[in-house]
């Protein structure tokens, strides 16, 4: 199925989101929240693989985990952040290898994140500030660090490949 | 008439930077500029994102574990200042009066500066080091809203820079 940049478009135009992408400070202020969001779910999410990880031995693991729905707020607003920059220029993003390969380590962050409530959540509840995380919750916190660093940096390698000047390989 | 010379005096120096061999070869090399770029990024999400998650634990989220624990996590954030700074330092020199024309370049500085000292003395002074107080005081709270603020302002200041530059290169 192909899907079509100008449909996409015409939806950011309907909704008002186009005309507020393209006032003069529309997109440096969704693209500073975008990362105040990204920051965020770093910090978050972040520091409690890093403290399953053994990073931070000492620190309630559970202390930390009560951080995480900040971490699910902030993912929130850069999902939606993130959106509006797709709806406004489309084109640039849908033919752009670096956008693609953000969405495919999304989706594995997102299936990623299901897998860690299934098998670590009940470990972090019991666990004392000195306990170290099993190893299959370890595998989950190091795949969701990973993840999430691709995403970041696969989003600043987007402004690399912009269509038309670099085409996707596989489009 | 002073203030004109003192540019040109700028000007002149910002010229001298952007010709030395470091600069051009920033500018011009495949993957230099973008990978100080990426590792920017990372680091001031490490570090903002780090700072934020310890800030907002101050203000009483994510209790009741005890503070002082999280000094563990300091030289991360150190780590991640230095690296930010290193790498920020790599991006102006490849486009200096970019940067050093842009007064929103110093205002970001400023942020930046002014929230790591108050992150530090919240650090030091507030309890996050071994044998601290378990529970964050007033005091403690209200370094932690200062400095989240300042940190989220210096970010934007940060994604603005791009956007409001006049100067890309002076000719000479």
């Amino acid at each position: 199925m192909m899907i079509d940049p100008h449909a996409i478009q015409g939806l950011a135009r309907a909704t008002g989101v186009f005309a507020v992408m393209n006032t003069r400070w529309g997109w440096p202020t969704v693209e500073s929240l975008h990362f105040i969001g990204l920051a965020t779910l770093l910090g978050t999410v972040g520091l409690l693989d890093l403290r399953i990880l053994g990073v931070g031995r000492g620190v309630s693991m559970a202390s930390l985990y009560r951080l995480v729905p900040f971490g699910v707020a902030a993912f929130g607003l850069s999902f939606l952040t993130g959106s509006m920059f797709f709806v406004t220029m489309p084109d640039q993003y849908l033919f752009n290898p670096a956008f693609q390969l953000k969405l495919c380590f999304l989706a594995i962050a997102g299936l990623n994140t299901a897998a860690f409530y299934v098998i670590a959540t009940r470990h972090i509840d019991a666990a004392k500030p000195d306990d170290a995380a099993p190893l299959s919750a370890k595998i989950v916190a190091l795949i969701s660090l990973l993840c999430w660093t691709a995403v970041i940096v696969l989003g600043r390698v987007i402004t690399i490949f912009r269509p038309p000047f670099h085409s996707c390989p596989w489009c | 008439m002073r203030r004109l010379r003192l540019n040109l005096c700028s000007m002149h120096w910002l010229y001298a930077i952007q010709e030395t061999g470091f600069s051009i070869w920033v500018r011009e090399s495949d993957w230099a500029l973008f990978a100080a770029l990426i590792v920017h990024t990372l680091s001031m999400g490490l570090l903002l994102g780090t700072a934020a998650a310890i800030d907002l634990r101050m203000l009483g989220f994510g209790a009741p574990a005890p503070l002082p624990p999280l000094a563990i996590f300091a030289p991360m954030l150190h780590g991640a200042a230095w690296v930010s700074v290193v790498s920020g330092a790599v991006l102006v020199a490849g486009y200096p009066a970019k940067a050093a024309l842009n007064p929103l370049f110093y205002i970001k500085l400023a942020l930046l500066i002014a929230a790591l000292v108050i992150t530090r003395a919240l650090w030091q002074r507030g309890g996050l080091t071994p044998g601290g107080p378990i529970v964050s005081s007033p005091v403690q709270r209200r370094f932690a809203i200062g400095s989240l603020l300042l940190m989220v302002l210096a970010l934007i200041a940060g994604k603005f820079l791009a956007h409001t530059a006049q100067v890309l290169l002076l000719l000479p």
